[in-house]
């Protein structure tokens, strides 16, 4: 087995909530290896956000009590990393991060070209970065990219301003990139669009990433492995075929099953509409 | 009895929401400064050494012993005439308030709950009134209508209640789509019923801290009145107590420093006041900002 | 943009004859005689009285009344006024200059000031600074601004003597040339500073809460997770965004400040429209007080179309959304 290019142990993460003490996550371990997909599938609540928030240290203005455990990125150990180490990274060939809603983490008032060649300063010149901007939004399947690039946020759809963000996750470089709940905001079609854009990525550039999602059929469509999280702990890791035929946990179970119904909901209804 | 009582006020006796209130950030210090401010002038004679119009001692001395903020150009005991022109100040700001509150809020209640023209031509008269300074108003006001005491009072609310009700009235068209206003309805109970019984206890906090801002600014807009001697001139005030100072200002500096003082004392009071229950009833909206990390 | 701007001027016309109407109604409900008030604290010989009515169309209607004070108002007939022998329109063309010279440089250092101490503020590591900030711009907004200008000139110009107390320029002076402009402008240090001192404290307030409100914003993460530094952080996206909601608030505190005029101008004694407006209400020279009251109007309602042309200009939202129809 290689050295993992992402690893947790034991990673805790308790926070401050109106006076009482939230075990958010409490003791994960998990492990990306260079090129995998790994899922991180659980119910809201279940830490999964906020354990992936703590691995690429942007946690959210929460009062932290206890943040420790380990995280270990290509060798270096990201939790107690000097911020200087910590932006070189973000800057270049380290960790990147996709967030959930596309309209605020965008920001209104800056161009798209603008935005993305913040993300792109490690390259020589301007001449540099137009190209780099234009191949990456390629990439993510934003073809008329001349356009695209002098709009404003607010001017286009929410697919495509997922698609941006991932592409602004991707200008860096990255060797993993950390998506939370990548899909959620968006409806079905552009859901589809996306998680085809995010496996072409994993398949060609042979990208690590780490799903983080409530959706088990982008799991089952991504990742080669999966953790199951509830409480603030893992309760079931797998590589994916084997959680999906059969899963050891009762409450991974309950979980596939409710999901299922709910795809076997939709697909009558579908059928009996047509 | 009504539908609302625990849907979206916070549960307590008023006990309880003291005490919160006591835990915020500033509003402890708010309610201090203005308890203590309303029993000094409530009790003024038992803390004045003399009586307003005495002007039985020497004038113009500094700060000392038998008179600790020292006299005035009159002979009176600064302290004294302070206790007791706290007394007119602190009345016209709560009068001011209360009247524009109560005429302000009326008419944004009627605006809010019943919308369509009304409401229209209300926007078209705060938008009228917010373009002219608040003192500007008042001083047409004081030389349409002369300044003895209640006609300053109703000069300062004639200029505070389209704010008031411009309040009252965002707060009715938020509120009455809530659902248990929707119910109400539904049940049958009369829009008396409705106005009173179910959406004003709901806005009463933002309505709260209106008025006391409303309270503050009355008291500001006061001491300029007075200090451009147009206030009445048979009730001694702060900002008449600065315009006496302003002559003096090179020979006896007590005179400007300390109604000056007692008057930035209680508007923050009221100040923090609003500040702690805003902080009661809205956690996010003041308090520390998110933190950025480098 | 242009659509959303001719909206706009539109009704600041219409708010702008809304005030002059008010006004002319309210005018219209004094008890008493008209002349008399007209004139002021001084004896109506007949025949000034006859010319006046005969002038201001007295025994006319209401309607007519109405219309003939409107149509003298949009010839620049403001008046004239018994108490100073002039034009209402001269008398306040020669002082408002000068009140816009105090209140507008005050003003906009106020604004620029108070954005930095608002900025600092909120984004501070250091809770204590925050707390000493907010402390002091608490303190400075509950003094009454003309209490500010006392103590300025109590400290600066009574006690350490570097400064005038008070007027525009010396009674006498020999300077010439920079000379007399820095003699000149001693003189309006301490007045322009307690314009500083009052808009500050307003802005500052209004800009921490600004800033807290973007630091909490999807975007701002956006940019720490691309390694922008703290300051690239600050400078590229929080300023921006947080200035939009303050320059709405800069139309309605340019109000504010002409408010101020009328207090200040009375602390040191400076001829301009604020001192104008006491003395007028002193004297009861009505014609004087309305010219003040719908200078001070138009004043604001300009100040306001321009902060409306500059908040489009800035917030693409509006700018560019309106362009694409």
């Amino acid at each position: 087995m290689d050295t993992p290019l992402l690893s947790a142990r034991d990673v805790k993460v308790h926070l401050r909530v109106h006076g009482r003490i939230v075990k958010a996550v409490d003791g994960v371990d998990l492990d990306v290896q260079p090129g995998q997909c790994v899922g991180v599938v659980g119910e809201s609540g279940s830490g999964k956000s906020t354990l992936g928030r703590a691995m690429t240290r942007l946690l959210p203005n929460v009062e932290i009590a206890e943040l420790s455990g380990s995280v270990r990125f290509g060798g270096e150990e990201v939790l107690t990393m000097a911020p200087e180490r910590l932006r070189a990274l973000r800057r270049h060939r380290g960790l990147s991060m996709v967030f959930q809603d596309p309209l605020s983490y965008l920001n209104p008032t800056l161009r798209i070209d603008r935005q993305l060649a913040e993300a792109l300063r490690h390259l020589p010149d301007r001449q540099a970065v137009r190209e780099t901007s234009v191949e990456l939004l390629r990439q993510v399947g934003l073809d008329d990219s001349q356009r695209i690039l002098r709009l404003y946020p607010h001017e286009l759809s929410g697919g495509m301003r997922q698609r941006i963000l991932i592409a602004m996750a991707l200008a860096p470089d990255p060797q993993i990139l950390v998506a939370d709940e990548p899909t959620t905001a968006l409806d079905a079609t552009v859901q589809y669009q996306v998680i085809q854009t995010l496996r072409r990525l994993n398949k060609q550039r042979n990208l690590a990433m780490l799903i983080i999602t409530h959706d088990f059929g982008m799991v089952a469509e991504l990742c080669d492995r999966v953790y199951v999280m509830n409480g603030g702990k893992i309760v079931e890791a797998a590589d994916v075929f084997t959680l999906f035929d059969a899963p050891q946990n009762a409450y991974t179970a309950s979980l596939l099953a409710a999901a299922r119904r709910l795809h076997q909901t939709k697909a009558l209804g579908t059928a009996a509409a047509t | 009895m009504s539908i609302a009582s625990s849907a979206s006020l916070s549960p307590g006796a008023p006990s309880g929401l003291l005490r919160r209130l006591l835990a915020t950030r500033f509003g402890g210090i708010g309610v201090v400064i203005l308890l203590a401010i309303s029993i000094l002038s409530v009790f003024a004679p038992w803390f004045a050494s003399n009586g307003p119009m005495d002007i039985g001692s020497p004038s113009l001395q500094p700060p000392s012993w038998p008179h600790p903020l020292g006299t005035d150009s009159l002979g009176r005991d600064v302290r004294s005439v302070l206790l007791y022109a706290g007394r007119s100040s602190l009345t016209i700001g709560f009068s001011a308030a209360a009247m524009a509150f109560l005429i302000g809020g009326t008419i944004g209640a009627l605006a809010g709950y019943f919308r369509g023209s009304p409401a229209a031509v209300l926007l078209r008269i705060t938008d009228l009134f917010h373009t002219l300074p608040a003192i500007i108003i008042v001083l047409f006001s004081v030389s349409l209508m002369g300044s003895s005491f209640w006609l300053q009072v109703a000069a300062v609310a004639l200029a505070i209640w389209p704010i008031e009700a411009r309040i009252v009235y965002g707060q009715f068209i938020a509120l009455s789509e809530r659902e248990f206003v929707l119910a109400a309805r539904a049940a049958g109970l009369s829009t008396f019923h409705v106005i009173f019984r179910e959406i004003l206890p709901n806005a009463l906090p933002t309505v709260i801290v209106q008025v006391a801002l409303d309270a503050s600014t009355a008291i500001l807009i006061e001491a300029g009145l007075g200090f451009l001697g147009l206030s009445d001139p048979t009730v001694p005030s702060w900002g008449e107590m600065l315009n006496r100072g302003q002559e003096f200002l090179e020979l006896a500096w007590w005179m400007s420093v300390f109604p000056g003082m007692a008057i930035c004392i209680a508007v923050l009071g009221f100040n923090l006041f609003a500040d702690g229950v805003t902080e009661m009833f809205n956690p996010r909206a003041s308090g520390v900002p998110p933190k950025l990390e480098g | 943009m242009l659509r959303h701007t001719a909206g706009h001027l539109a009704q600041a016309l219409l708010l702008l004859v809304g005030v002059v109407v008010a006004i002319f109604c309210l005018l219209q409900l004094i008890p008493g005689d008209p002349v008399q008030a007209m004139v002021g604290d001084m004896p109506v010989p007949p025949a000034l009285r006859a010319a006046l009515e005969q002038r201001f169309h007295l025994n006319d209607s209401f309607g007519e009344r109405l219309f003939s004070y409107l149509s003298n108002i949009l010839h620049g007939d403001l008046g004239y006024s018994m108490n100073y022998r002039r034009p209402v329109l001269d008398i306040l063309a020669e002082r408002f200059p000068r009140t816009l010279l105090l209140a507008g440089i005050g003003y906009t250092f106020g604004i620029l000031i108070g954005i930095a101490i608002g900025i600092h503020s909120a984004v501070t590591p250091h809770r204590a600074v925050d707390r000493a900030w907010s402390s002091l711009v608490l303190i400075g907004y509950a003094m009454p601004t003309f209490w500010v200008g006392q103590l300025l000139v109590l400290v600066f110009s009574i006690h350490l003597g570097w400064l005038p107390t008070q007027g525009m320029g010396p009674m006498i002076s020999r300077a010439s040339g920079v000379d007399w402009l820095l003699e000149r402008a001693t003189y309006l240090v301490l007045p322009i500073a307690t314009y500083t001192i009052l808009e500050t404290t307003r802005v500052a307030r209004f800009m921490r809460a600004s800033v807290s409100e973007t630091l909490g914003q999807g975007y701002i993460v956006t940019a720490r997770q691309k390694g922008l530094s703290r300051r690239e952080v600050i400078l590229g996206h929080v300023v921006r965004n947080s200035i939009l909601p303050v320059i709405t608030v800069m139309g309605y505190s340019f109000g504010t400040a002409m408010g101020g005029a009328v207090l200040l101008e009375t602390v040191f004694s400076y001829p301009g429209v604020g001192s104008l407006m006491v003395e007028a209400v002193r004297a009861r020279d009505t014609q004087v007080i309305v010219g003040v009251v719908i200078l001070v109007a138009c004043s604001v309602v300009v100040m306001n179309i321009v902060v409306d042309l500059l908040y489009a200009w800035l917030d693409p939202r509006i700018r560019v959304a309106a362009a694409r129809r």
